[in-house]
């Protein structure tokens, strides 16, 4: 299990400062410390394969939809970002691995500001614009000025892509320990940057090639404690799985995307591990077909009151795609310092409906 | 006496977990570690949180990284009075039925009429950017006809139709297009397009056109229409929190035919409210039910609710009928003959 370099050290002050924290607290340090070690029949590694599940309640859901909906209206929309904390609060709660669930803590208050804050950029920037769109009357810089705003808008996307990862993995945790995302928006511009270039310039046949580094940087820069998880993809494979899946999708007239789709989710999936651990996927295109086009049609029928049901039955599936399988010692796993990063990438996200 | 109850606890370093035993009074939670030792957490130190009603019950204690405590029995909320399932088991049905109830109503009734009372307060001269904004957005490079004749006939057609205390100056512009059609905007402005004039059986044919039109202005139409957008957009907005892109798709699609619904009501009343004017500029409105036929074999054959104006034939028959309610009026042509050929051929140049 590779830890990242640079942060093996500040992982180890970070235990210092809990140690000597955990020693100056009158309550553990009075007569009943709380067990260093594991109690002895209390197995720490686990060995075997651990499926993914769902387990929440349409009618549950729809207790929370509705009760965000009406709030929302109430409210005229000020509730949004609460709304959006509970809904994901209960989403993770309801998936678990290996009998444990996971654990949303990004709270409304925390987006409202993320929003806030990408409300007041964005405003800023569109009034900055048209500003000087209204005093530019030549041609040639009437262009530049274009370039100049398809490329903040660029910028923009990356920042809210990035820092929604970044907080969204930040307020993320299984059994007590947070998830990491550790990508830096510097980097991420480049190889997105570097990527498209080169796409364009091969008349995309680098695309390949750029997804799987793109997938290796974000898998890799992702870290549950200490520890981050690893991408063994090969762009040549990713290549093949995209020639073919471009081929077909052509001659089915882009029916064949699904499976494109799929089958590039299901290879990076079986090539990203967590220490001795692999992820196994089952996520095949007519499967995926069907269950979105399920959810579709539930949510018709019914109006969009059924959206609840559909949405737990499509995660149910989802979820059920994905399986771990390996060994791992939970003991080895450190809490580390969390990057408190702040909710204005999810902010930005949602005017870009980005999810990466 | 207290109840114990088993759990996790995690101490927030490793996700290793220890079995406890837990037990709860007044002041905060005892815990019991298998060693027998054990540890208090005051009530004030930890938050609770329960994600699900079926639980499990979470205590996070300290700064980060917390200490947890997982208890899956759910009932074990109830000591602190904060259960979430209690309050909803009510609250939910309630709020459900509400929803059942409210959102349609808001789509069907309580958008249209917001927006048709805001639109009133919009002061005119808003509008009229507004308008030029759209115009030009719109249509950034039409071609303007304008022979002097053509102009003349237009408007003194306008000018006829005008009520004397109307508070909108009125635009009316010809361009130089083969579409069948004439648009208003908020404002003031309207386009008719050459098609229209050329597809007219008569000058009264046109006049029945442009009422319509006149109508969406005076009724203000175009800012109901701006407002209903703006206000459907938002309440699908809230409704599509954290939804994946293909049910976006489909509330688009529910937003779309709702916005052509309200468009149709427009539509409908414009038409009736049409009538009127052109009973008081003594216009024959007959003319207009002939203009509408003649715009029936051009008018698209897209089912009503995919359309943004109502059905052709249905709305023949309303106009018939209103019309034979309205009280028997003589009327006078709009324009002579010559005015006529000359607004008909306002297009071509002279040389």
């Amino acid at each position: 299990m590779a830890n990242i370099p640079e942060d093996e050290k500040e992982q180890s002050e970070f235990d210092e400062v809990l140690d000597r924290e955990e020693a100056l607290n009158p309550e553990t340090k009075e007569k009943d410390p709380v067990p260093d070690v594991e109690s002895p029949d209390e197995k720490t590694t686990l060995e075997g394969k651990w499926q993914l599940e769902f387990n929440g309640q349409g009618a549950e859901l729809f207790g929370i939809f509705i009760k965000n909906f009406m709030l929302n209206v109430l409210t005229l929309g000020i509730y949004y970002p609460w709304a959006k904390a509970r809904q994901l609060r209960y989403y993770y709660g309801a998936s678990r691995i290996s009998d444990s669930d996971f654990q949303f803590h990004g709270t409304g208050k925390e987006m409202l500001i993320g929003l806030g804050k990408a409300v007041v950029v964005l405003v800023f920037l569109d009034l900055a614009y048209e500003g000087i769109l209204s005093v530019i009357f030549n041609d040639w810089l009437l262009g530049l000025t274009g370039i100049l705003y398809a490329f903040i808008f660029f910028i923009l996307i990356m920042i809210a892509s990035v820092g929604a990862r970044r907080y969204r993995m930040s307020r993320t945790s299984w059994r007590g320990i947070r998830f990491r995302f550790l990508g830096t928006f510097k980097d991420t511009v480049f190889l997105v940057s570097r990527g498209w270039l080169l796409s364009l310039l091969s008349l995309g046949f680098y695309y390949p090639f750029y997804l799987n580094r793109f997938q290796d940087y974000w898998t890799s820069k992702t870290t549950f404690g200490n520890i981050p998880f690893s991408y063994d993809g090969q762009g040549k494979d990713v290549f093949g799985i995209w020639l073919k899946g471009t081929i077909l999708a052509i001659l089915t007239l882009g029916i064949y995307l699904f499976w494109l789709k799929a089958n590039l989710q299901r290879y990076f999936w079986q090539h990203t591990t967590y220490g001795e651990v692999r992820i196994n996927s089952t996520l095949y295109g007519g499967k995926w077909l069907w269950e979105s086009l399920i959810f579709l049609l539930f949510v018709i029928l019914t109006l969009g009151i059924g959206g609840a049901w559909a949405v737990v039955r499509y995660k149910k599936f989802y979820l059920g795609t994905l399986s771990l399988a390996g060994k791992i010692d939970l003991a080895q796993i450190k809490q580390s310092e969390a990057k408190m990063t702040g909710a204005t990438g999810e902010g930005m996200a949602d005017f870009f409906d980005v999810e990466m | 006496m207290s109840k114990t109850w088993q759990a996790q606890y995690f101490d927030g370093r490793t996700p290793t977990h220890q079995s406890v035993t837990v037990s709860s009074d007044t002041r905060g939670v005892r815990i019991k570690f298998e060693d027998g030792s054990g540890r208090f957490w005051h009530k004030a130190d930890f938050r609770l949180q329960q994600d699900l009603q079926q639980g499990p019950v979470r205590l996070e204690y300290g700064e980060f990284p917390p200490e947890t405590l997982v208890v899956d029995d759910p009932e074990f909320g109830l000591n602190f009075g904060k259960s979430l399932s209690n309050g909803n088991r009510l609250f939910t049905p309630i709020l459900a039925l509400l929803t059942i109830i409210i959102f349609p109503t808001l789509i069907y009734w309580g958008i249209p009429s917001a927006s048709g009372l805001l639109a009133r307060f919009v002061p005119l001269s808003i509008e009229q950017q507004l308008g030029k904004y759209v115009i030009e957005e719109v249509f950034p490079s039409r071609i303007v006809c304008k022979t002097n004749a053509g102009k003349q006939a237009l408007e003194k057609l306008v000018s006829r139709l005008v009520p004397l205390d109307s508070e909108y100056v009125f635009q009316v512009e010809v361009v130089d297009s083969d579409l069948v059609n004439a648009i208003a905007f908020p404002g003031g402005n309207i386009l008719i397009f050459r098609g229209l004039l050329e597809k007219s059986p008569s000058a009264d044919a046109v006049a029945g056109v442009l009422a319509h039109e006149m109508q969406h202005v005076f009724q203000r139409h175009g800012t109901e229409n701006l407002l209903n957008q703006v206000a459907l957009s938002g309440l699908f907005k809230l409704l599509t929190v954290e939804v994946n892109a293909i049910a976006e798709t489909l509330f688009a699609g529910v937003r779309t035919l709702s916005l052509l619904k309200y468009t149709r009501e427009l539509e409908t009343e414009a038409d009736a409210l049409a009538l009127q004017l052109l009973l008081q500029a003594k216009v024959d409105s007959a003319e207009m039910l002939a203009m509408f036929q003649a715009l029936k074999s051009h008018s698209s054959s897209l089912s009503e609710s995919l359309s943004a104006h109502p059905d052709m034939s249905a709305r023949l028959k309303r106009l018939e009928t209103l019309i034979a309610q309205n009280p028997a009026y003589l009327s006078e042509p709009i324009l002579s003959p010559q005015s006529w050929k000359a607004l008909q051929n306002i297009c071509q140049i002279v040389n």
